[in-house]
């Protein structure tokens, strides 16, 4: 048989995303990826629903300990709704400052670029 | 941006530095006054932020001692009494907070608030001690009070740093409410 090769989604039909720069201010828990996609699916869930919890797709590209930040990639059509949820999340997380959203990492200037 | 804190939370340790990297460069502090005595109380200096004092009245008629014309005098809310006699108060007073065990504010208050061209201050942290009830009714006052053009105000109360909330994230926050996003800049960055 044939084999034919998986036709790759050209760009203008992909999502876009928003890349999140967030820094954590004495944080409650310790920086465990497992822990705080958790935190945050939930907390997302809670304000706009189980069905813009999956769109949003929120993936935990990188953890540093050292200076306390998170770097969150999120579909970007529904980055307003991630950003007003972690207004519950603060409730387990600590305080949290947005130090940066971009669309691509290259244009972060934060410390975990 | 625009908040109104307790004088508790100045006593942590780095709260300068906590309070500035949330871009605060003025703050209010308040303080519950009982009687004419509380009135007289001295704010702590900080080197880059500016403090002002913020009064929350237990009685209403404390308002004629207040000398400071900077600050900001308020009334709690939370039931028809108290929200209506802050509402139709001629003077500076202000309501904070009308969110009560029941809804107590309807479209005649927000009238008479209009008339007397008041400013509500909503504690946005009653949304995480009384979620349903909070929210229900936030879902009704803040759509009126907008449809009135009333000016509101959203601050935080806070007693500790984790009471604290970005302002972007209060900003995608109050969206829920069905506030455009100039009107919500335009609240959290006023002056008073």
């Amino acid at each position: 048989m044939k084999k034919t090769k998986l036709g790759v989604i050209r760009p203008t039909l992909r999502h876009k995303k928003r890349y999140v720069l967030i820094k954590l201010i004495n944080p409650e828990v310790i920086l465990d990826s497992k822990k705080i996609y958790s935190v945050l699916t939930q907390s997302l869930q809670k304000t706009s629903g189980i069905f813009v919890q999956t769109e949003c797709n929120i993936t935990i590209l990188e953890i540093d300990n050292k200076s306390q930040t998170l770097l969150i990639r999120t579909n970007k059509e529904y980055l307003d709704e991630f950003i007003g949820s972690l207004f519950f999340a603060q409730a387990e997380l600590g305080l949290i400052k947005i130090l940066e959203i971009k669309s691509t990492i290259k244009k972060l200037d934060g410390e975990l670029k | 941006m625009f908040d109104i804190i307790s004088e508790e939370i100045l006593k942590e340790r780095n709260i300068e530095e906590i309070l500035l990297t949330f871009n605060y460069t003025t703050i209010y502090i308040y303080k519950r006054i009982q009687k004419k005595e509380d009135l007289n109380f001295d704010l702590p200096k900080l080197k880059n932020i500016v403090l002002k004092k913020a009064f929350v009245l237990e009685d209403l008629n404390l308002v004629k001692s207040i000398k400071e014309k900077d600050a900001i005098v308020l009334v709690n809310g939370g039931d028809i009494k108290s929200n209506t006699s802050a509402i139709s108060n001629k003077s500076e007073v202000t309501l904070l907070n009308p969110i009560g065990t029941e809804l107590c504010f309807d479209e005649g208050l927000a009238e008479i608030a209009k008339q007397n061209k008041k400013i509500i201050y909503f504690n946005i942290n009653e949304i995480r001690t009384n979620q349903y009830r909070a929210i229900k009714q936030m879902n009704f006052i803040i759509p009126l009070l907008r449809s009135k053009n009333i000016e509101m105000r959203f601050v935080t109360l806070s007693r500790k740093s984790k009471d604290l909330i970005d302002e972007k994230i209060l900003e995608n926050f109050l969206k829920n409410f069905n506030l455009e996003k100039e009107t919500i800049n335009r609240f959290l960055n006023a002056e008073k």
